[in-house]
């Protein structure tokens, strides 16, 4: 099958920092990939190239055969994007911010209107559509993100720590519908820092540390390579530069 | 920490043996009031001092200019000095315009303070005891205000002491006092009056719209009150004179300063000098007693209040009414991204808080001037073969694109600049498409409004044939507006930080926005009586902007000042 995105080559640089290194990823279609790696590693970046924020990189990405560079609106159309803890323009209301969206991918407002609607009826939010977001609780924002995501029924779904501040009850309503997302055939990029649930929800797990790739596979595949039982173990033992346990002793050793 | 502040701090912990009386914990009143001051110098200044482009760097010495705007708005106080035959007079106008400052200062800069919700989170769950607290805040209100009134007030002190002799130096700094203490109990008075009105949640958005309300009035007043006292009666008159001055409390202050400085004695004086020392300490009395408390019990339910608390607004399905915003756009714009800035821009220009302090005080300034205009207009020389009404109408024409073009420098400014993610995310071709439906916005908003009413004046008070020239006038402020946006707004609407705003070319842009509206209203009155050139310009005109647009459309990602974020 071909890959739904392919990456060749990347190679990001910020100034003279080089923060990605030759990253080479095929994904295909209908997997969930959960894209791992400590803080500062890449994962950001890799996200912002992919969706279009960022343009100045080397390498090669091609999205459903799609050259990024080439074609980006195409390539834009078919990703629907959900930021990590994404400013908004709280002074709209969800209904105005969701039609500003709709709009720009070209949805008519009836369509918006309908989806826009059944959409936050299941969040629970459909009381909230026409109050101004700056209201709004972090959870409360982050379904509005979500939402505005998937709004224009994307192929591919990149999802930057998309259950940050959502309750309980939304979580569960989240991870089954990238679950049911997955079996519809849709591409799922799942950013997070939260491993009990990329363990659970994805089919791949890839790690990327100081901007390479330091591990590919699932979940079962990790754990047989490493020996290891969890992915917060993996994680640990393929990106910690120190043992835990000293810095946790350093930590408290401070009061000393 | 600059060494004013650094001044200032160690000035107020000077009395530490009061403070210790109190139960104030030194250490934490140091740490409070070093933490708030340092902030204070990052924030930008009340007055003027948010030039953009100049200042890439972080702001760092918002004390020092905050200083330096009082200082300015001190020194254009003075022309109070010149009104008026007596020294009652000038004084009562000059602590007029003082405790209007005053206000607007406390009201436009203190609210950040008074109200700064992070105290809640930050400072309340610390082991700080009240006393503590109330005091810090306290030392630092006086500690601001100290640094607004300081300069605003030295230019106006070394003048009346000029003009009167040095006698009147202390009785001229008590009632500077007294009258701030007046400032700060008539801002606590509508604080509270909003409070008890609305709840706490919409507090904020209150006091952001007095606050613009205010801005508008400053400005009014800075053009109106000039040339009403330059006119020859207020020249001579004197305060005294106008029947109820009594109940006018500068009157107080100004004539029990001029009573404590040694001139003249009566019995009126007299009952003005007790009214100005009782009542601003009766007022600040009733602050500390009445409003503090629940003032701050209140002002705890702000940061409580989130929308959980309040009673959903029920949806309504079915049928979406179409807002007059939304017909607009489909008139103006092509669907889409053009449509999609349209709309955006036209919500966001009418909530943004930060877009509106910068550009409605400038529509104070043309409802000022249009007034003016309208009412002196027997004073213009008249325009050759037209009426006397077409010149003031196309004055107030051509002024009003200075609105056109506030707002349209400000379009891409906005504090939640990093919201602006989603224009480079969406597929859209060309960000031109938003940028161009966001400036039609502005001119739908911002004048075709006002040309509607001038033309209709003009049709109503002078009849047909006063229309092409009005329309002319029209069509050239859009022609003005589409070239100020082809070469000024170069970036997505809401999508750029206001302090990091890279201006560059401030020079070449004041001069443009000035010579611009000045050109073409130059040429248009030489031109005026020409009945078959203005028709034929009329043409040519009403062509132009489709034309500008049609390049600001094809503007791409390239061409954009600032890249993503």
């Amino acid at each position: 099958m071909e890959p739904i995105i392919r990456i060749q080559n990347l190679n990001k640089y910020y100034g003279s920092k080089h923060v990605l290194k030759n990253i080479s990823i095929d994904i295909e279609p209908g997997q969930v990939i959960g894209y791992i790696g400590p803080n500062g590693a890449g994962k950001s970046t890799t996200v912002k190239i992919l969706v279009g924020l960022l343009s100045d990189f080397t390498g090669d990405i091609f999205v459903k055969g799609i050259d990024i560079r080439q074609n980006p609106l195409a390539v834009k159309s078919l990703i629907g994007f959900v930021p990590e803890m994404a400013e908004l323009y709280d002074v709209l209301t969800p209904n105005e911010f969701l039609s500003l969206m709709g709009s720009l991918y070209g949805l008519t407002q009836e369509v918006v209107d309908e989806r826009a609607g059944r959409m936050l009826d299941a969040f629970g939010m459909a009381g909230n559509m026409d109050q101004r977001m700056d209201t709004f609780s972090k959870g409360m924002k982050q379904k509005i993100l979500i939402t505005s995501g998937l709004l224009h029924n994307p192929e591919i779904i990149i999802l930057d720590e998309p259950l940050s501040g959502l309750d309980a009850n939304s979580v569960i309503i989240v991870k089954e519908l990238i679950d049911k997302m997955a079996k519809s055939g849709k591409t799922i990029f799942y950013c997070s820092h939260m491993m009990d649930v990329v363990e659970k929800v994805s089919d791949r797990i890839i790690l990327i540390n100081e901007g390479t790739v330091v591990a590919d596979g699932s979940f079962e595949e990790l754990r047989q390579r490493q020996d290891k039982d969890s992915l917060e173990a993996i994680f640990a033992g393929l990106t910690a530069t120190q043992s835990m346990h000293d810095a946790s002793d350093k930590l408290m050793n401070a009061f000393d | 920490m600059n060494f004013i502040d650094k001044f200032f701090l160690w000035l107020v912990l000077l009395p530490t043996a009061v403070y210790r009386k109190l139960n104030v914990d030194l250490n934490q009143l140091k740490a409070v009031l070093t933490a708030k001051l340092t902030m204070d110098n990052r924030r930008p200044a009340s007055f003027g001092g948010r030039s953009r482009g100049k200042e890439k760097k972080e702001i760092s010495k918002a004390t020092l200019s905050t200083m330096a705007g009082a200082l300015m708005m001190g020194l254009i106080m003075l022309y109070t000095f010149g009104v008026g035959v007596d020294m009652v007079t000038k004084l009562s106008l000059y602590l007029s315009m003082f405790i209007f400052m005053i206000c607007i200062t406390l009201i436009t800069d203190f609210t950040s303070v008074l109200i700064d919700v992070r105290d809640n989170l930050i400072i309340l769950p610390k082991p700080i005891s009240d006393v503590t607290f109330v005091t810090a805040r306290l030392l630092h209100i006086t500690i601001r205000t100290t640094i607004v009134v300081l300069p605003m007030t030295l230019p106006g002190c070394i003048t009346a002491a000029i003009i009167q002799g040095p006698a009147i130096i202390l009785p001229f700094i008590l009632m500077i006092l007294l009258m701030t203490l007046l400032g700060i109990f008539f801002i606590n008075a509508i604080y509270i009056l909003i409070l008890k009105i609305t709840t706490p949640v919409k507090f904020q958005s209150v006091i952001g719209s007095i606050q613009i309300g205010f801005v508008i009035l400053m400005m009014a007043a800075y053009q109106l009150l000039p040339r009403m006292m330059q006119s020859s009666t207020f020249a001579k008159a004197s305060i005294t004179d106008i029947p109820f001055m009594q109940f006018y409390p500068p009157f107080w202050f100004a004539d029990a300063c001029m009573l404590l400085s040694g001139n003249g004695f009566s019995a009126e004086s007299m009952m003005n000098l007790v009214l100005s020392i009782v009542v601003p300490v009766f007022s600040i009395w009733l602050v500390v007693r009445f409003f503090a408390p629940s003032f701050n019990r209140k002002l705890g339910m702000i940061t409580g209040g989130t929308a959980e608390q309040s009673t959903p607004v029920k949806h309504i399905s079915g049928s979406r009414k179409i807002s007059l915003l939304e017909r607009l756009a489909g008139w103006l714009t092509k669907p889409c991204a053009e449509y999609a800035g349209f709309i955006f821009a036209g919500r966001m220009m009418g909530r943004s808080r930060d877009f509106k302090m910068k550009v409605f005080p400038s529509i104070g300034y043309i409802i000022v001037f249009g007034f003016m205009m309208f009412f002196q207009h027997n004073s213009f020389s008249v325009l050759p073969g037209s009426s006397k009404l077409a010149t003031p109408l196309l004055m107030i024409i051509y002024i009003s694109s200075m609105l056109l073009s506030t707002a349209m420098l400000q379009l891409p400014y906005t504090d939640k600049f990093k919201a602006s993610w989603l224009f480079f995310v969406a597929p859209i071709e060309k960000p031109g498409l938003v940028i161009s439906g966001a400036v039609k916005c502005v001119m739908a908003l911002f004048f075709v409004p006002l040309a509607l009413v001038l033309v209709v004046l003009g049709l109503v008070l002078q009849g047909p044939s006063i229309l092409p020239n009005l329309v002319l006038g029209c069509l050239n402020v859009l022609v003005i507006g589409s070239i100020i946006a082809y070469i000024m707004v170069k970036q997505l609407p809401f999508s750029t930080a206001q302090e990091g705003a890279a201006g560059g070319s401030t020079f070449i842009r004041s001069m443009l926005l000035l010579i611009l509206p000045g050109a073409f209203g130059l040429v248009h009155f030489f031109l005026s009586g020409f009945q078959w050139v203005i028709l034929l310009l009329l043409l040519i005109t009403a062509v132009i902007p489709w034309l500008v647009f049609d390049e600001i459309k094809k503007r791409d990602w390239g061409q954009l000042k600032n890249q993503g974020n």
